[in-house]
């Protein structure tokens, strides 16, 4: 879609208030859900449903022409016809390739699900920010990083659309660049990075920085919104011909409502991200607004079924977003990272980003670990059948979501006390191994 | 009979439904606000549980609102004075307001008048809105630790506006130790900012 086209339904559309909009959104879900019997039922313990992709798919895409998407800035909705929705479905490319040379990786079709490693925007120190980066990058099961969030940069404090707003941004891109050149991977995507300033988003692209092979990230605003600073990415982007993830986190129990209008409001905002956006791959980090992960059954159940409908309905190149409420080093987060895992990727992930540990709320507690579990999680899941994907997720999920519901969360180990010289922990390793040991009982095979 | 059903339309967030059932109701409307307000309080318990969501306390605060627009038009606008007056925002560099808008959402359905000034607000604004409504609260969010330092400068610029009134923070990306070390006092979730906004101002 050309941008101009967007611009003029961003300043001519239909004039709504954002409460009004929000209100819409919700009212509207609940008819379709209705409508279309989408459910969610715990009732016999969690379980997806495939025979539900269709009709969670045209919920989302009858919501989507209904409603459009909002701009905040303009007060207007950017609505688009049926017809523009196909054509603009049409032209997205089924595959996207990454990166350059021996490390370029191509998500999408039926290929391996790509593992992008990192913080994921959640905040790391200037003093560590390096060594973070390459736990990641140095991990050769992972294909592809995500920076984390500087907290200061060069010794200042960061302020919003401030130039040093502008410098961190650029310098948590040249520090991330630095990492995957120290662990020879020159070629290595990054996935990033956004700022709530487009000036600083964009100031992200350079010689240094992220470059043209890279996949630049856009975040439009829960739920089904965009703002000036997301149309100026989104031109930024689209006359650059750079390829874009567009990323977005519903809220279960947010303005959507509950897990089974969040599932028909995630496939709206998929077809926002392939259609408005201009993306060519849509990212879902779908997390609950009582727990802040993305782990629980109503979390874990939206994530899968979406990325079902879109793989049944549209098989363009979709990921998920991992986020965890335990952090490095403890046995709940390597439950968190595995149940969410083998889930989206048996529901069609092409690839898997994470994890943002402790739900992104403390400094420094994100490791390459996480990663490698990420990609170990993967491998076995794709060696089972759907149905005991789930029955396995159903066993993993009765060893913490009790716990995950009570917000009895472990206290995690920092970076610091998880790596040392560019590796693991001992601790940390041993863990992970009882742990694999641990679940070949019920039926997870993982490499040791 | 028909309190029952304003009660319960209320409760439904139907706010079409509400003003016709108030045309109807005859009895004394202070004390149906009252119950009101109880019906708002078990949402928000049953919200906290996860048992209902966002939305559904957003239509029935619509609902209640009603319900004090009606009390205001028949006994004037002083009938009803609120418990308090808070300024809220999401600070300058953040996007997310979901979290501010439930703490909203709760602080006027307990009877405060609330100022909500949406998301990525300059702290000069803030200060501005709070000065010229002798708010008794400001209370700013930061979703993200990069913009945490902005709750800082809202309380720096309140201070040096001379003005004297309580100072909330609420959101992801803060801590007791932050909210200890800027002066401010902090909301653990929409719940517990409304406890504390009613005991910094010693309302029961």
């Amino acid at each position: 879609m050309e941008f101009l086209d967007i611009w003029n339904k961003a300043v001519n559309g239909p004039e709504k208030s954002e409460k009004s909009f929000d209100m819409t959104i919700y009212k509207k879900a609940l008819e379709l859900k209705r409508k279309y019997d989408i459910v969610f039922d715990k009732s016999y313990g969690f379980r997806i449903d495939k025979s539900m992709a269709r009709d969670l798919y045209n919920a989302g895409l009858e919501l989507f022409l209904e409603l459009g998407c909002y701009c905040v800035s303009t007060k207007r909705i950017i609505k688009l016809s049926e017809e523009e929705v196909k054509n603009e479905l049409k032209i997205v490319k089924k595959t996207i390739k990454i990166g350059k040379g021996r490390d370029e990786v191509e998500i999408g079709g039926e290929r391996k699900v790509a593992i992008i490693g990192g913080p994921c925007a959640c905040p790391v120190s200037e003093e560590i920010f390096l060594d973070v980066m390459f736990s990641y990058a140095n991990d050769i099961k992972v294909d592809g990083v995500m920076p984390g969030k500087l907290t200061r940069v060069k010794g200042l404090e960061i302020s919003s659309r401030t130039p040093i707003e502008m410098l961190s941004v650029r310098e948590e891109a040249s520090l991330t660049r630095a990492a995957i050149e120290k662990a020879n991977r020159p070629g290595m995507p990054i996935l990033g990075i956004t700022s709530v300033s487009s000036e600083a988003s964009n100031f992200s692209h350079g010689s240094d920085g992220l470059r043209d092979t890279d996949l630049h990230e856009i975040d439009p605003i829960n739920e089904l919104k965009v703002d000036m600073e997301t149309l100026k990415r989104i031109l930024f982007c689209k006359r650059n011909n750079l390829p874009t993830a567009s990323v977005m986190c519903p809220i279960v129990g947010g303005f959507a409502g509950g897990p089974e209008e969040t599932a028909i409001v995630s496939v709206a905002e998929a077809l926002q991200g392939f259609t408005i956006i201009g993306a060519h791959v849509f990212i879902l980090g779908v997390n609950d607004i009582n727990t802040g992960s993305g782990t629980d059954s109503k979390s874990l159940w939206v994530s899968g079924s979406v990325l079902l409908a879109l793989k049944e309905m549209l098989s363009l190149p979709v990921g998920t977003l991992i986020w965890a409420a335990a952090g490095p080093c403890t046995e709940m987060v390597l439950y968190e990272i595995v149940t969410k895992s083998i889930i989206d990727s048996a529901c069609g992930s092409n690839v898997i980003v994470g994890t943002g540990c402790t739900r992104g709320r403390l400094i420094d507690c994100y490791t390459g670990m996480e990663a490698k579990i990420m990609a170990e999680a993967v491998q076995s899941a794709q060696r089972l059948r759907f149905d005991d994907v789930i029955e396995v997720s159903r066993i993993l999920l009765n060893n913490y979501e009790k716990k995950l519901l009570k917000r009895e969360i472990p206290q995690p180990k920092s970076f610091k006390e998880c790596y040392f010289d560019g590796k693991p922990s001992k601790e940390y390793i041993e863990l992970w191994e009882a742990f694999k040991k641990k679940v070949l009982e019920i039926g997870l095979e993982m490499e040791s | 009979m028909v309190e029952e059903k304003i009660l319960d339309a209320i409760r439904r967030g139907e706010v079409e439904e509400t003003r016709e059932l108030l045309k109807e109701f005859k009895g004394d409307i202070m004390e149906l606000l009252k119950k009101a307000v109880q019906v708002m309080r078990e949402l928000g318990d049953r919200f906290e549980k996860g048992e209902i969501y966002l939305p559904d306390i957003m239509m029935a605060a619509e609902a209640f609102e009603v319900l004090v627009e009606k009390l205001k038009s028949q006994r004037g606008r002083e009938a009803l004075k609120p418990l308090g007056r808070v300024v809220l925002a999401t600070v300058q560099g953040d996007i997310h307001d979901l979290g501010k808008k439930i703490v909203a959402t709760m602080l006027a359905a307990e009877g405060f008048e609330v100022i909500d000034l949406g998301r990525d607000v300059p702290a000069e604004t803030i200060v501005e809105c709070a000065v010229k409504n002798k708010a008794d609260i400001v209370g700013t969010s930061a979703l993200m630790t990069t913009t945490l330092i902005e709750q800082k400068k809202v309380k720096e610029a309140l201070d040096r506006a001379g003005w004297r009134g309580h100072y909330f923070i609420g959101g992801g990306a803060t801590s007791d130790e932050w909210a200890a070390e800027i002066g401010a006092i902090r909301g653990e979730d929409a719940i517990d900012a409304v406890r504390k906004a009613k005991m910094v101002l010693g309302i029961k």
